[in-house]
């Protein structure tokens, strides 16, 4: 589409007809001063594409209307889709609308048919609002085009939703999310309508009712659960008090209750009439108690006697007889005692006699062995003194020679240091030598002697050669450091070397290397000898001296009872021909001995007893004797004994029947009385029984009490049909719970449904800037070179990136607001151009904050936009958009009348 | 000597119902209560004297007040019909448990409870020999002391207890029973009435279940029934009629789907009853496998049917659907279309949690594409 003239009459400030015309469809420009009507016709052109020629509109059309009164009359001429068309409405009174065919000079429709074919025109067979809405931009409005502001934002949606849902978003899509946005917002709150938000259940909507239904319903199940646990726990307590009332009324409980209290009563009276009585048989039989022991005591004192001397007579010829064993048992041991004492002592002297005859033996036999080895100790011993001896004087020449093998070894390593140093020295050293011509023999003299032809020396100090009669020569040697040092290392092993020499007492070295070698071969003889010492006496000549001591000894005593050894050899040579024999027989005698000591030894024991038994038994019978005679004395005659004892055991016999008729009255009364255990104890019984009446009755009265109550409340619970409540509530809760859950499955499905639409609608958005974003491009590279600009989720502008720095475009400046919209504007238009329906961009005083370099590069974005589609600028800076090329529309005067 | 009697059980007096939607529910309880008028009826059209009720008289151990007198001005109302009631296991009869609260409150003079194991002569040379339930779950056989409870000699014996017979009931949710299914014959019965399973069933020769008379669940046997039986003289065998009672039908169907035609025959039914058709309960248990089309249809179609019964249950969990591309091109082209492909893919994912409600927000979509489509 392109604008190629506007017309007003009584349009605004314009109450004569006006007329812009020329516009080249490129960039035109219209330059006015301020009150000039830019405005005014900014809004005729927009009224009349926007507003039907029948409008009453107060804030459009009756914003045209003069204030002095009129009707306005707005005409455009426009090219839209090859067509030359003039559109010309008569708003407010009088109204009419003509759409006019430029080409073919005649009226396309008039009044609502003109409306019919403008939208047409316009719009195609596509739905929704105008695109150009987005292509006015009137005086300081690209300023509120702001990322937030609500119309801006709606406006863009609008033309991205509408029309480029043909292209790229469906605009089934939209319809389908109003269906499902419609369903949601029954169910969810309004925040849940956002994709991918938290959705909570609307208050009083179908999902929140459902919910409220089952919270309810569980709510009930709770109350009638309690009122049915608190009723069944009120049965179980009706049906123990029950139980109790039975167990306590019952008519066997009742009396068993009465005759317990009865019994305990009659019990505890009979207890203590016997005790009363027991009193005084207690004193009775305790007087029969004292009588019977008196009895007791004489019958068994007398009894005792009797038993006693009975006792004592048989003890006595006990013992007797006993002594009469004893003695002879005395007598037989002393006889056997007698004979093995005479056994032993002849025993004894065999024995000696024997060892005797076995020590000779035996001394005879080890005399030949002791007799070699005192020979072989004593050739050893005498082998030893002689080498003590030479060791002895090795030891004394060794201490007499100082020439030590470290002092030797000290010496060598010096005398070769020394020989080393002075062949470096001789080698430094100057050397002279002597070659005299024929007539000048031997006149050089060193050292006051003359030197001869041929002569070789060197010098290690300064030497003066005089030739008489010419002079003298004078040879210094040098004296470089490696010589002053040798010189002086040189002299320290010479000390060092002399040191030694002193110690080894000697001054020529050879000297001391001879003795030292006389040292090294005394040394290795000393230790020659020592091995051999060693060898002959391993535990030390003493040793071997106290053996060869023991050994003359024997042979010695030998020697000396040799005579008697012959004697004894053969005075025994028939019974004891041996030594093995001889040794033999002594162990067989130390056997004998042994036996025959024991048996004695036990002999003398069994002797010593038998008398010790003697002698007991001897004063035992004497004491028996003695007692016997003290109880004979004591007892009557021996007629009158039984008398007695008959009389006692009559007395004895009577205490004890008394005392057991005594005995059974108090048995009888204590049986009665009980013990004080059993009286304490029949006193509780019947305390207790008298409480346990008390106690039933009291009980009986209140269970019976309860029982009315709980009677009442269980009547009650059971007529609010609790159980069947219960029931119910289950089952509606299950219904409920199922009823939520379609609703929540619903919820989540429309949900699921709404964030997968709004996933893929972000995806055509993305599809649909990209456009968008090449077409701003070019001018991006003209105002803001290397500038990114991002879009947010609501197709506003969001942020603008500038040298890697990311600005909100809220805090982007007013200017460059208002630059970045003019672009965007721009970028759209490209759009719409490529797509082939270019739409002119009509711009009421732009860039009113834009400083000079910024509002240049803007213009040239202006000439590279009015190349694909219409850019209308209208400006009061006239200075300012001077450089602004395009074609500049002026307006003039119009004769309605005079058109088409 | 010849004795007729109406035998019954499982009335379920005051039964809930909570499952149901509150008017649906009161519709249900009532039709309950009203099972007393329907057998009062035939009892008097019969000649017949003593309704048996083999248990469960009621539904739970604490009904309201109001539940039980409105059951019992209703048993009142029939003079000439005793009604035997024997507790069972959901009305057992427990100490301070509802038969207390009967009692208390006094019954018609043509009510008999038999809340003790004890012979009573019901009719002239007719012994009842009841076996109420005491307890909510009993472990032992509680028709045992039958076979050792003497009558006079020709007396015609009855039994009447509530609870399974052993092996009769295999399904997995029962306890396998605990009445010896010899009884009659252990016991010299002539006849066992027996209450506990719902649907109208012989045991043997002389044992039956009379079932519920009016249904309360959607059935695995055959319930709304009550049985006339009529006995010679002691020892003959009884002549056992079953009559139909129920007022409400409930319908299981379970139907394997391959598009929403397959639903026509349940329409069709439905469509057919007319009016009756809010006398009916259906559930369907539906699977197979349909088009996202389809699916939607038959979502209207349940809702059609739903609105023409009284009650319609429907569960569509094993019922799969799958997308093809003539649903892809209903819901639509560019967004739409990536849209559903999306959900599609989260949907088949095997792996996917979400996978059942990517299904449901395809079918969403589907709906709304055709809804937005429409109102375009």
């Amino acid at each position: 589409m392109k604008l190629k003239a506007l017309r007003v009459r009584e349009v605004g400030r314009f109450s004569q007809p006006v007329a812009l015309e020329g516009f080249t469809g490129g960039l035109d420009v219209f330059v006015g001063d301020n009150e000039a009507g830019k405005s005014t016709l900014v809004k005729a052109l927009k009224t009349i594409f926007s507003e039907k020629y029948s409008s009453k509109n107060q804030k459009t059309v009756g914003a045209l209307v003069p204030y002095a009164g009129g009707a306005p009359l707005i005409e455009v001429d426009f090219e839209i889709a090859g067509q030359s068309l003039r559109l010309t409405k008569q708003f407010w009174s009088g109204t009419s609308a003509r759409l006019f065919d430029l080409t073919a000079g005649q009226v396309i429709a008039r009044n609502a048919d003109a409306e019919t074919a403008l939208h047409k025109f316009l719009h195609g067979a596509g739905r929704g609002t105008s695109p150009l809405g987005l292509f006015w931009l009137d005086q300081q409005e690209p300023l509120s085009l702001k990322p937030v502001d609500k119309d801006d934002q709606s406006r863009l949606r609008d033309v991205i939703a509408n029309q480029f849902s043909d292209v790229v978003v469906g605009g089934e899509a939209l319809g389908v999310r109003r269906v499902i946005e419609d369903r949601l917002k029954l169910l969810v709150t309004k925040g849940g309508l956002v994709a991918n938000a938290n959705r909570k259940p609307l208050k009083n909507g179908d999902w929140d009712a459902r919910l409220r239904e089952r919270d309810a319903a569980q709510i009930d199940l709770n109350k009638f659960e309690a009122r049915y646990a608190e009723a069944q726990e009120r049965l179980r307590r009706l049906l123990d008090i029950e139980r109790r009332i039975a167990d306590l009324a019952a008519p066997a409980a009742a009396t068993q209750r009465t005759d317990a209290l009865a019994m305990a009563k009659k019990v505890l009276a009979g207890m203590q009439g016997a005790r009363a009585k027991r009193q005084t048989a207690v004193a009775e039989h305790g007087a029969k108690l004292a009588d019977l022991k008196n009895a007791e005591t004489a019958h068994m004192k007398f009894v005792s006697q009797l038993d006693q001397l009975a006792k004592l007579e048989a003890d006595l010829a006990t013992a007797t007889e006993e002594l009469q064993r004893e003695r002879q048992a005395a007598a037989t041991a002393s006889e056997k005692l007698k004979l093995l004492s005479e056994e032993h002592t002849s025993g004894q002297a065999e024995l000696v006699v024997t060892r005797s005859v076995e020590e000779t033996l035996r001394l005879e036999q080890n005399h030949a062995g002791d007799a070699k080895r005192h020979d072989e100790v004593a050739a050893r011993i005498r082998e030893i003194d002689a080498l003590l001896k030479k060791a002895e004087q090795l030891e004394a020449e060794l201490r007499d020679n100082q020439a030590t093998p470290s002092r030797i070894v000290a010496l060598e390593r010096e005398l070769l240091s020394i020989d080393q140093i002075e062949a470096r020295l001789a080698a430094a050293a100057p050397e002279i030598s002597v070659a005299y011509e024929t007539t000048a023999s031997d006149r050089v003299l060193f050292d006051g002697r003359t030197l001869a032809e041929g002569e070789t020396f060197r010098i290690d100090q300064l030497a003066v050669l005089m030739i008489p009669g010419v002079g003298k020569i004078s040879v210094k040697p040098g004296g470089s450091d490696d010589v002053v040092e040798d010189r002086r290392d040189l002299a320290a092993h010479r000390e060092v070397a002399a040191e030694v020499l002193q110690k080894i007492a000697v001054s020529d070295p050879d000297d001391a290397l001879k003795i030292g070698k006389l040292r090294a071969d005394a040394e290795r003889a000393l230790s020659d000898t020592r091995v051999r010492l060693s060898a002959l006496a391993p535990q030390g000549p003493e040793v071997l001296r106290d053996e060869l001591g023991q050994l003359a000894e024997k042979v010695a005593a030998y020697k000396k009872a040799q005579n008697a050894v012959d004697s004894i050899k053969t005075a025994v040579a028939e019974q004891l021909p041996t030594l093995e024999a001889a040794a033999a027989r002594v162990r067989a005698l130390d056997g004998q001995q042994l036996d025959t000591a024991a048996a004695l030894e036990k002999i003398r024991t069994e002797h010593a007893a038998a008398v010790a038994r003697v002698a007991r038994l001897e004063a035992r019978s004497e004491e028996l004797g003695n007692q016997q005679a003290r109880l004979e004395s004591e007892l009557p005659d021996t007629a009158a004994r039984d008398g007695l004892l008959q009389k006692l055991q009559d007395a004895l016999v009577a205490a004890r029947s008394s005392v057991a008729v005594a005995d059974q009255q108090l048995k009888d009364l204590d049986e009665v009385a009980g013990s004080e255990t059993t009286f304490v104890t029949a006193q509780a019984i019947f305390e207790k029984a008298e409480v346990q009446v008390r106690n039933v009755e009291r009980e009986l009265e209140q269970l019976r009490l309860d029982k009315k109550g709980l009677e009442g409340e269980l009547t009650v619970a059971e007529q609010q049909g609790i159980g069947a409540h219960l029931q119910e509530c289950r089952e509606r809760l299950e219904h409920t719970e199922q009823r939520v859950q379609r609703v929540a499955d619903e919820v989540a499905a429309l949900a699921m449904l709404l964030d997968e639409m709004a996933a893929v609608e972000q995806q055509s958005r993305d599809r649909f800037l990209q456009p968008v974003m090449i077409g701003l491009q070019p001018y991006f590279d003209l105002v803001f070179p290397g500038a990114c600009l991002r879009f947010s989720q609501d197709l506003s502008m969001a942020e603008l990136t500038r040298n890697n720095q990311v600005e909100p475009f809220a805090n982007i400046s007013d200017g460059t607001r208002e630059q970045l919209a003019i672009l965007v504007r721009m970028g759209f238009g490209r759009v719409f151009a490529n797509g082939g329906q270019p739409l002119p961009l009509v711009l009421d005083d732009p860039l009113a904050f834009s400083d000079d370099s910024r509002l240049g590069a803007m213009f040239q974005a202006f000439e590279v936009a009015a190349k694909a589609h219409q850019v209308v600028v209208l400006s009061c800076r006239e200075q300012a958009f001077e450089a602004l090329q395009g074609n500049r529309l002026t307006l003039t005067s119009w004769r309605p009348d005079a058109g088409a | 000597m010849s004795f007729k009697f109406l035998h019954s059980a499982d009335w379920h007096i005051g039964k809930t119902y909570g499952g149901f939607d509150a008017d649906q529910a009161v519709v249900l309880r009532q039709a309950r209560l009203e099972t007393v008028a329907t057998l009062g009826h035939l009892a008097t059209q019969h000649d017949i004297s003593h309704v048996l009720v083999a248990g469960d008289v009621f539904d739970a151990p604490g009904l309201e007040d109001a539940v039980v007198r409105a059951l019992l001005v209703r048993l009142g109302q029939f003079e000439q019909v005793t009604w035997h009631l024997l507790p069972g296991n959901h009305d057992p009869a427990t100490p301070r448990g509802i038969w207390d609260g009967v009692v208390r409150r006094g019954v018609p003079g043509n009510v008999s409870l038999h809340l003790e194991a004890v012979p009573t002569e019901i009719a002239p040379g007719v012994m009842l020999l009841p076996a109420p339930c005491l307890a909510k779950k009993s472990e032992i056989d509680l028709t045992a002391w039958m076979d050792t409870a003497e009558t006079p000699a020709g007396m015609i014996r009855i039994g009447l207890a509530h609870g399974g017979v052993i092996g009769f009931d295999t399904s997995e949710d029962s306890d396998g029973g605990l009445i010896s299914p010899t009884r009659a014959q252990d016991a010299r019965l002539d006849y066992l009435a027996l209450g506990d399973w719902h649907g109208c069933k012989q045991v043997s020769a002389a044992c039956w279940y009379s079932g519920t008379p009016e249904p309360d669940k959607f059935p695995r046997n055959e319930p709304g029934y009550v049985i006339i039986v009529e006995i010679d003289d002691a020892g003959t065998a009884p002549i056992v009629t079953p009559f139909t009672t129920r007022k409400f039908t409930w319908q299981e169907e379970a139907l394997t789907l391959s598009s929403v035609d397959d639903l026509d025959g349940i329409r069709d039914v439905v469509r057919q009853l007319g009016v009756a058709a809010q006398l009916h309960l259906i559930k369907l248990s539906l699977s197979g496998q349909v088009t996202l089309s389809d699916r939607t249809a038959i979502a209207d179609r349940i809702e059609d049917l739903a609105a023409q019964v009284h009650v319609l249950k429907a569960d569509l969990k094993d019922l799969k659907v799958v997308t093809t591309e003539t649903d892809l091109q209903t819901i639509g082209e560019g967004e739409l279309r990536d849209v559903a492909d999306r959900l599609r893919l989260r949907a088949e994912d095997p792996t996917n949690p979400e996978a059942r409600i990517a299904a449901l927000a395809l079918q969403k979509l589907f709906i709304a594409s055709r809804s937005a489509g429409g109102a375009a």
